[in-house]
């Protein structure tokens, strides 16, 4: 009886907790996220492509200033914000997560992030534009910004909580997360806006 | 139903709502400023208020179907001068099958092609949004290939062909070989300098005193409307008073011819508008709204929309509630052009000026040679304008005005700026005074040959700093098509036209 009885105490005891099994893919998240970062910081810091001043086929003044070509930068690169927001359905559709785990598709987020800055520079070639493109082109940047910032302190987040920043109960991540979604919920109206100006005028 | 559930409803009722009022906003009515992609050239600006004025094409109308309407747009209003000048690159020559090699360089049957708008950093100098040594695309090659059929050309670069007094892409009026060669040997000063038809208008001997004639006795205003001493005596030493022209033609047009003090009082008003000086002076006021003083009396710039019709149009009658309608709003644009509305440099004191004709014409004095020069000093303030006062022009002036030198010698800033032309026999200032100021080439003709010789007065406007400084001095820069132009004659070239 005693001997039952040792036996079941380790069942009233608190039982070990497994040992976290380490997030896959954070280092490469923190490659893709600063490069994201820095690249959509450069939309904003870098000086202009100058235009050449040549009459001729050239490259950059096609890009930025041809609306067929800028038609094309500009869809493609909605599909590509269209692509990088489908991270957010693997959530909601139960479906979707067959196809390859969280830390994957958050990989793969990052990496279109990525794509979406280099899309942005073709279709505007480091210009803030004027008026509501300008408001448009802020947003977009800020999106990116700050969805490179949240993958940087998810690569980082332990890091981060001995420093001192953020707690287990709210990490600096979901923070820079909502404020992220927060950004990218205006998109949609301006983006509306944008198309039907360039359609209309 | 969960918070997340309800903040995903507000967001998408939040972006619906945004999207239709900003729909709403452009295809109905309001201010679209807020969607401008760029600033717009600086003549445009002044009714960019106004899309439709350019953007004439039906809403979702195909590219091919909008590119043709905004070009109509511009020929609207830029045909004529485009025919005046005899454009040497008309579209009309492009439309030729022959043509369509070249069309597929720089499709020049486009205004467009060359002049985008509303893209400040691709927009050189008279809008020209394609690189200035734009002449390459056709010249360069071919039977066109201008270092092939001009040995003097051969190493030159593309980018001079505009940039030093030799060519221009529309008007070549003071440019062409025969013109060059028949003014090559003229000295750099007439004999008697004289502008002509100032000469003639500023000579006409006063019209014998009318019977109608009115004195400083006669001004016919109710008391309280009177105004100064000043202002009737301004009046009655003006050419209105001389043509018997009593203050009730322009206070109160609205009076009787004969009516009497009573009469006119009714219809009196104290700021009478353009449309009293247009009455009698059609030609000034035609010519007035072309220019950048007045072209935001156009005819031609839309109308604001009017948001039932436009609501009509899309087939969507009912679509927007009534108190949204009533919102919603096209802004009028202004009727006159504000100075500090001007991205010239203009003075600060005269910031809150409108121009209309009494900005230039006192109304009461209707001096026009106040309208020569102090009214465009007063408001004016770049280096050239500054540099006049004192410049040998200004001195000439002086001297006409103190009876020193004959009628026409004179030069004041409408002498260049607002050329004369002859209409009906009458001599009439033009009061487009951009219709000549570039490319500045455009001014030889009728303004600087009256007293001076071709090559000088190329040499002198191929010479920035000499412009800037109001021409204080002989031209340090020197074009050489009028030497070229005489070698090919000498050579018996043919003569490549104009």
């Amino acid at each position: 009886m005693a001997e039952e009885a040792l036996r079941a105490t380790p069942r009233s005891r608190p039982a070990r907790r497994p040992r976290p099994r380490p997030t896959r893919f954070l280092k490469p998240l923190a490659w893709l996220s600063a490069a994201g970062g820095l690249t959509a910081a450069a939309t904003l810091l870098a000086p202009r492509v100058p235009v050449p001043d040549t009459f001729g086929p050239a490259l950059f003044e096609r890009l930025w200033f041809d609306d067929t070509w800028q038609q094309w930068s500009g869809y493609l690169l909605l599909a590509f914000s269209v692509g990088a927001l489908l991270f957010g359905a693997r959530k909601r559709l139960r479906p979707a997560r067959r196809f390859g785990s969280y830390n994957w598709w958050r990989l793969f987020h990052a990496g279109l992030g990525i794509c979406c800055v280099l899309l942005l520079f073709a279709h505007t070639g480091f210009r803030l534009g004027a008026n509501l493109n300008a408001v448009l082109m802020s947003c977009y940047v800020a999106a990116l910004l700050l969805g490179a910032l949240a993958g940087l302190s998810i690569a980082a987040a332990h890091d981060l909580r001995e420093m001192g920043i953020g707690t287990p109960g709210r990490p600096l991540f979901r923070t820079l997360i909502m404020a992220h979604l927060a950004v990218l919920s205006l998109l949609p109206a301006l983006l509306i806006a944008h198309v039907l100006v360039v359609y209309l005028y | 139903m969960s918070r997340k559930a309800w903040i995903w409803v507000l967001w998408a009722a939040a972006t619906i709502g945004a999207c239709w009022m900003l729909a709403a906003w452009m295809l109905v009515a309001g201010d679209r400023r807020p969607f401008l992609i760029g600033e717009t050239t600086d003549a445009h600006h002044q009714f960019e208020i106004a899309c439709e004025t350019c953007h004439a094409a039906p809403a979702f109308a195909d590219a091919a179907k909008a590119e043709k309407a905004l070009n109509k747009a511009c020929r609207t209003c830029h045909d004529k001068e485009l025919r005046a000048a005899d454009d040497s690159h008309s579209t009309k020559r492009f439309r030729s099958p022959r043509m369509a090699a070249f069309r597929e360089k720089l499709d020049a049957r486009f205004c467009t092609s060359c002049h985008v708008e509303h893209r400040p950093e691709i927009t050189r100098a008279s809008a020209v949004s394609v690189a200035m040594d734009f002449c390459v695309a056709c010249h360069s090659e071919g039977e066109q290939d201008v270092r092939k059929n001009r040995p003097s050309h051969a190493g030159l670069g593309f980018d001079t062909c505009a940039s030093s007094g030799c060519h221009n892409y529309h008007d070549n009026r003071a440019l062409y070989e025969d013109f060059l060669v028949k003014h090559a040997h003229a000295e750099w000063l007439a004999l008697s300098p004289a502008h002509a038809l100032a000469a003639r208008q500023r000579s006409r001997a006063p019209a014998p005193a009318p019977e109608a004639a009115l004195g400083r006795d006669d001004a016919a205003a109710p008391t309280a409307a009177l105004g100064s001493a000043a202002t009737v005596d301004d009046w009655a030493g003006s050419g209105h008073a001389a043509a018997g022209v009593n203050c009730a033609a322009c206070h109160a047009p609205g009076a009787p011819g004969n009516a009497s003090l009573s009469g006119i009082e009714p219809h009196w008003t104290d700021h009478p508008g353009t449309a009293a000086c247009e009455d009698c002076h059609r030609p000034q006021a035609r010519t007035f709204v072309l220019g950048r003083h007045g072209m935001r009396r156009h005819p031609r710039i839309a109308k604001p929309r009017d948001p039932a019709k436009e609501l009509e149009a899309l087939g969507l009658g009912d679509w927007l509630p009534e108190g949204l309608l009533a919102a919603l709003e096209d802004p009028s644009p202004p009727a006159r052009m504000a100075v500090h509305e001007a991205r010239l440099p203009m003075r600060a004191e005269a910031a809150h000026r409108l121009l209309d004709c009494g900005s230039c014409h006192r109304p009461h004095a209707v001096d026009t040679a106040f309208a020569a020069v102090e009214a465009c000093t007063s408001c004016h303030d770049d280096r050239h304008t500054r540099a006049y006062v004192g410049s040998p022009h200004h001195q000439l002036w002086l001297a006409e005005l103190a009876g020193e030198a004959k009628p026409g010698t004179g030069v004041s800033c409408a002498t260049c700026h607002m050329a004369k032309f002859k209409r009906r026999g009458l001599v009439v200032t033009n009061h487009n005074q951009n219709d000549i100021l570039r490319p500045s080439e455009k001014m030889i003709r009728p303004v600087c040959l009256d007293c001076h010789g071709l090559r000088f007065a190329l040499d002198a406007l191929a010479d920035p700093d000499l412009v800037e400084r109001n021409f204080d001095g002989p031209p340090t820069v020197k074009v050489k098509s009028i030497d070229w132009a005489v070698r090919r004659a000498a050579a018996g070239e043919p003569e490549a036209g104009k």
